[in-house]
């Protein structure tokens, strides 16, 4: 850059005369304007502003300005001069310069270098200067812009209180100029706080009062016949702080912050001014006077808006009418603005009717040209969707996304996943819906969408969703070529319930798989990574897809992408590693997800816009489909849990507890009150569970407000249970009570404190602090059974959040038992008599990971839990090694055969430990499948506790 | 408030550039203009004034409001809290301004009086607040300012040149003065 080296030549010479220093730095400034770094000739800049002449002061500051930061360390040297300039008004003195030339200056500087420790060491200055009686207009509104610009970067550094009477008297100079940097001032400061400056309401509201009502406007701050349209705009803005200023001016009358004499009388001027503004605002031909007054009147809408249901019907009617008029207007800026502040006026409650009518205007929008219109339009249309009108509008969009151009695609793919999945009456619909995102928009479709619609799929089993998506998948994947994320949810969801549809003709596992399989070459590693683990599960399913699968495994576990190979690698050989059982229960399906309070997709939402977007507070309200849905699920899902018991029971008793745990969930499911039993207690609780299983008593829950202990002993098939509920917390608790399901095999008789067992959800009884309520429960068995009562525990906190803990009493198969001695010879001619599928039960148990090795002392403990524990009688002579420990026992039931007798089942048991690997292997046999299982069971988990 | 203002001509040339919030190097600051005059240039005349969330270096959430005049773009970059339609017009009131001042402006008097122009807009902005709408008390500061401008270096000139004599003279002042 020769012209630089030319600048650099000049500004080392030290004789420059004042021209040629000024020409210099305003080629630097030049220069920097155009792009290229200045990083010389600042030393020039600081020699400008020191000079006492007004001429290169002025120059030296402009260009400070311009060309340095506040935190270049060139600005401490200058620090000094600038406050002198700030402070002593009569240092320029020597020329003709009014006084405050320089300060003006000065001050005009500090506001636009941004530099937090300059803005620091100078505001005590600035506020001098803004309140000081002496200084000119011109320089008090500097003064209070420039405070704005430091409370800005520091919001501490202005305080509050005794601020306000300051403010307070800046707002009654009659100079337009300092009230419109004074309400710049103003509204800032009052965003940061509105508590602070509440009682400058009625300043503003006077204010707006002359302008609005009376005109009462100087020449020349009338803007194409508008009386300054800025200061209207920063008193209205302010007032949209206080938006409960209509509501409390109504109940009280007055407060006593605001000027007592005359009431709410500012408040009832102020309904009167916007009611004006909203009246008697016309188009105009010109534009810029247009734009003026409408500038005033959106922000006197936006008031409005604030004000919601507190203010008059009236206005509210006005300004909806007159959205209605500017979203139809050909005028681009207005037709903008229309449709922003009607997304905005569409959140307040009742405005939904009315804004509906615009909706097919608001559609040509969506189809403007320009990016900026489109964008409202598309935002409009978000918040007005509702359930009755949403797939209509939801429609539309998908038709417009296949027009629409890349700009905007993006956000239209966000906002219909969001509404579909928002306002689907019917999930088919939504997934319907983003089958179609996806085909017309692939690329735009982001991860967090297809999650979602898995999540949804896999929460909500009821109905055919699942079958009907793993069905719609299947198709959309067949072709030779679609969108990436097409094969991904495909190979997910068939994969999890492509079983569903296996039966119907061309849907078979082995189809699938070749569906799935021919997009393999051409998917990303992601994509493969998700494909292999649903080959896994085809071919845990199908018996005629392991071959087809295998040589895929074996050729990916050496794939270059980790995740794969590991995944690969794994698969392949799991079922050399695991029991078949294991291997089952790995591919089982999924759970279902945990519902979060904000899915990703609002997030995502919330990360584009902000937080203030109307947009955004819409996402985040439930709709009445998502709460309808909500319920049904929950509902569905208790009404699953009640029926598939006996299945869920076959993992063993530790099972029910794990129900109490999404039992737990459930109630967060759907968004009430309810307290659930967090999940850091449940493996505690699981615990004490399988503890109390063998014990005769014990605690069975604990936490910060309840404790619920235990008592049980049993004869013969008959039991008695005392269950005490002690509170623990510092308040009594409320509507307490216990709810015991009554099943066929217990016959069962409760008693308990007045109010415990009541079933109306308002009765209960009241559990004092540190007393108990107690329950007795007289039980007789009439039926082979293998689980465990549930109590439900209910509560209100003195809070008043209502509590709901899932339990199950340790009423389990063993605790009817009664030992029988048998010979060795009896036991192992029964044991063999008792051979068959259906009535024996093995599983293999591995040693806890802390436990010690396995020795003889830790085989007496194994027998003590078989004798005591399971109340088994045991059978010496079977156990000729340490490492087996057999027994005999007696189930007795109350239920009578055809003769009258008691039915009883026999049940045998037999532990073998392999101390080498640690484990134990439990085989039971009785006559009855159920029997069996459940001293499986029991066995099972004692001896994990053990 | 008003994070930058940029004057662009129709070939992406920037012509003024004021940042009130700065950016972290001149090479950046660069990038943002360049990125906001191609935006504000692919958008033809009947578009509206207003482009969303475009500079990511200034925040989330701003708002480029432009108005184009024969060769020129003048671009406010605001953030939420300023009225839309308000900037729309204090750009007007900018460039009245500035057609008064340099008698109907034209690009050319951007380029050679560039120290006006800056005068004019400090008088209007004040970091990145709106200072004085109002046309007259915005002439009527920058034809101030001039007057001082030109008192103060006239009287320089005055007194360098009384010094230079007085040099020249040997120190006899009162003698100059004198035979004055």
């Amino acid at each position: 850059m020769p012209k630089g080296g030319k600048l650099n030549d000049d500004g080392s010479n030290p004789a420059l005369n004042t021209y040629k220093r000024k020409k210099y730095v305003w080629k630097l400034v030049y220069i920097h304007i155009l792009g290229y770094e200045v990083d010389f000739g600042h030393p020039e800049v600081l020699v400008l502003v020191r000079s006492s002449k007004y001429g290169e002061k002025n120059v030296g500051y402009t260009a400070l300005s311009l060309l340095m930061r506040g935190d270049d360390p060139m600005m401490n040297s200058i620090r000094s001069d600038i406050v002198k300039d700030l402070t002593k008004p009569t240092a320029a003195g020597k020329s003709s310069a009014p006084a405050d030339a320089a300060q003006a200056l000065a001050i005009c500087a500090i506001a636009n270098i941004t530099g937090l420790e300059l803005i620091q060491s100078m505001h005590t200055e600035v506020v001098q200067t803004m309140v000081a009686k002496s200084s000119s207009a011109n320089v008090k509104k500097k003064a209070a812009l420039c405070l704005l610009r430091l409370a800005r970067t520091n919001p501490k550094l202005v305080a509050g209180r005794d601020f306000v009477t300051q403010i307070a008297q800046l707002l009654q100079d009659r100079h337009l100029g300092v009230l419109t940097s004074s309400m710049s001032l103003l509204y800032g400061l009052a965003s940061q706080a509105p508590n602070e400056y509440e009682s400058l309401i009625p300043y503003a509201v006077h204010i707006l009062g002359m302008l609005v009502l009376k005109k009462a406007c100087a020449r020349e701050y009338l803007y194409y016949r508008t009386p300054s349209p800025w200061l209207q705009i920063k008193l209205l803005k302010f007032l949209q702080l206080y938006p409960h200023a209509l509501a409390q001016a109504a109940d009280s009358g007055t407060t006593p912050e605001t000027s007592p004499a005359n009431g709410s009388a500012h408040i009832s001027q102020l309904t009167n001014i916007i009611s004006k503004i909203l009246t008697e605002t016309d188009v105009s031909d010109s534009i810029n006077k247009s734009n003026a007054d409408h500038a005033v009147l959106f922000e006197a809408v936006n008031l409005i808006i604030c004000w919601g249901s507190t203010s008059q019907q009236a206005l509210r009617d006005g300004a909806m009418k007159l959205l209605g008029k500017f979203i139809s207007v050909r005028e681009p800026n207005i037709r903008y603005l229309g449709l922003m502040t009607m997304a905005k006026l569409a959140q307040l409650e009742g405005s939904g009717e009315s804004i509906k009518k615009h909706q097919a205007t608001v559609l040509v929008s969506l189809k403007d040209a320009d990016i900026s219109v489109r964008r409202r339009a598309l935002d409009l249309l978000f918040v007005m969707c509702d359930t009755d009108n949403a797939e209509r509008i939801v429609d539309e969009l998908v038709a417009h996304l296949v027009i629409a151009d890349a700009a905007i695609r993006e956000e239209m793919v966000l906002k219909i996943a969001i509404l579909a999945e928002k306002y689907a009456t019917d999930l088919r619909w939504y997934v319907d819906t983003i089958l179609k995102l996806i085909s017309i928009s692939g690329d735009h479709v982001s991860d967090a969408i297809w999650h979602r619609v898995v999540q949804i799929v896999t929460n909500h089993p009821q109905g055919d969703l699942q079958a009907y998506t793993a069905a719609t998948l299947l198709v959309a994947a067949s072709p030779r070529r679609c969108h990436e994320t097409t094969v991904r949810v495909a190979a997910y969801i068939l994969g999890e319930f492509g079983f569903l549809i296996a039966e119907r003709p061309g849907m078979s596992g082995e189809e699938q798989f070749r569906i799935l399989h021919q997009h393999w070459t051409t998917a990303d590693p992601a994509t493969r990574a998700i494909l292999v683990s649903s080959y896994a599960k085809l071919a845990n399913l199908y018996e005629e897809c392991r071959p087809l699968v295998a040589p895929v495994f074996a050729k990916s576990m050496n794939n270059v992408d980790v995740e794969i190979q590991q995944r690969s690698a794994e698969y392949a050989a799991m079922r050399e590693a695991f029991s078949p059982e294991a291997v089952e229960d790995l591919l089982r399906e999924m759970p279902p997800f945990e519902e979060k309070k904000q899915s990703a997709l609002e997030q995502r939402l919330r990360e584009k816009e902000g937080d203030d977007s109307a947009a955004v507070v819409k996402a985040a309200r439930p709709s009445a489909a998502e709460r309808k849905r909500a319920a049904q699920s929950a509902a569905a899902r208790v009404a699953e849990e009640i029926q598939s018991r006996p299945q869920t029971a076959d993992e063993g008793p530790a099972s029910p507890m794990r129900n109490g745990a999404t039992g737990g969930n459930d109630s967060e499911f759907d968004r009430s009150q309810k307290v659930g039993i967090p999940k850091e207690v449940i493996p505690a609780m699981r615990k004490a569970f399988s503890n109390l299983c063998t014990s005769p008593s014990g605690v069975l829950f604990e936490n910060a407000l309840l404790q619920v202990g235990v008592k049980h002993e049993y004869v013969g098939a008959q039991g008695r249970i005392s269950v005490f509920f002690g509170n623990l917390s510092k308040a009594p608790l409320s509507h307490f009570r216990a709810d015991v399901e009554e099943r066929d095999h217990l016959k069962m008789q409760k008693q308990g404190t007045q109010g415990l067992l009541d079933s109306d959800e308002n009765g209960g009884c009241t559990v004092a602090v540190r007393t108990q309520a107690k329950m007795l429960l007289s039980v007789e068995v009439v039926a082979p059974f293998d689980d465990a009562p549930a109590m439900r525990v209910s509560f209100v906190t003195e809070e008043g959040e209502y509590h709901e803990y899932p339990l199950r009493l340790p009423i389990v198969a063993t605790c009817f038992m009664e030992p029988v001695t048998l010979e060795a010879g009896a036991f192992m001619q029964r044991w063999r008599s008792l051979e068959g599928q259906d009535r024996e039960c093995q599983e293999v148990v591995k040693a806890p990971p802390n436990a010690p090795e396995i020795d003889e002392e830790y085989m007496d403990r194994i027998a003590s839990i078989i004798t005591n524990g399971l109340k088994f009688g045991r059978c010496i002579g079977c156990d000729p090694t340490p490492w087996t420990v057999s027994g005999a026992a007696t189930f007795r039931t109350a239920a009578k055969d055809m003769n009258g007798n008691n039915i009883n089942v026999g049940c045998l048991v037999r532990v073998e430990a392999n101390p080498q690997a640690g484990a134990f292997r439990v085989t039971t046999r009785t006559l009855h499948p159920l029997c069996s299982k459940a001293v499986k069971n029991v066995a099972l988990v004692s001896i994990k506790l053990a | 408030m008003i994070k930058g203002i940029i004057i662009v001509n129709n070939h992406g040339k920037p012509r003024l550039v004021k940042f009130y919030q700065s950016v972290e190097s001149e090479s950046l600051q660069q990038s943002v203009i360049r990125r906001v005059f191609q935006q504000v240039a692919a958008r033809p005349d009947s578009f509206c004034n207003y482009l969303e969330g475009a500079i990511p270096e200034w925040g989330d959430n701003i708002k480029l409001i432009y108005r184009h005049y024969a060769t020129l773009f003048f671009v406010f970059a605001v953030d939420s809290q300023e009225s839309d339609l308000g900037i729309l017009d204090l750009i007007q009131v900018f460039v009245e301004s500035l057609d008064r001042c340099f008698e109907s402006v034209c690009e050319l008097d951007l380029i050679f009086h560039s120290d006006r122009v800056h005068y004019v807009l400090d008088e209007i902005v004040m970091g990145g607040m709106v200072l004085e709408t109002n046309i007259h008390s915005v002439l009527q500061a920058v034809k101030d300012q001039d007057r001082l401008h030109k008192d103060s270096l006239t009287r320089v000139e005055a007194t360098e040149s009384a010094s230079h004599i007085q040099q020249r003279l040997g120190g006899d002042t009162s003698k100059w003065q004198y035979n004055w």
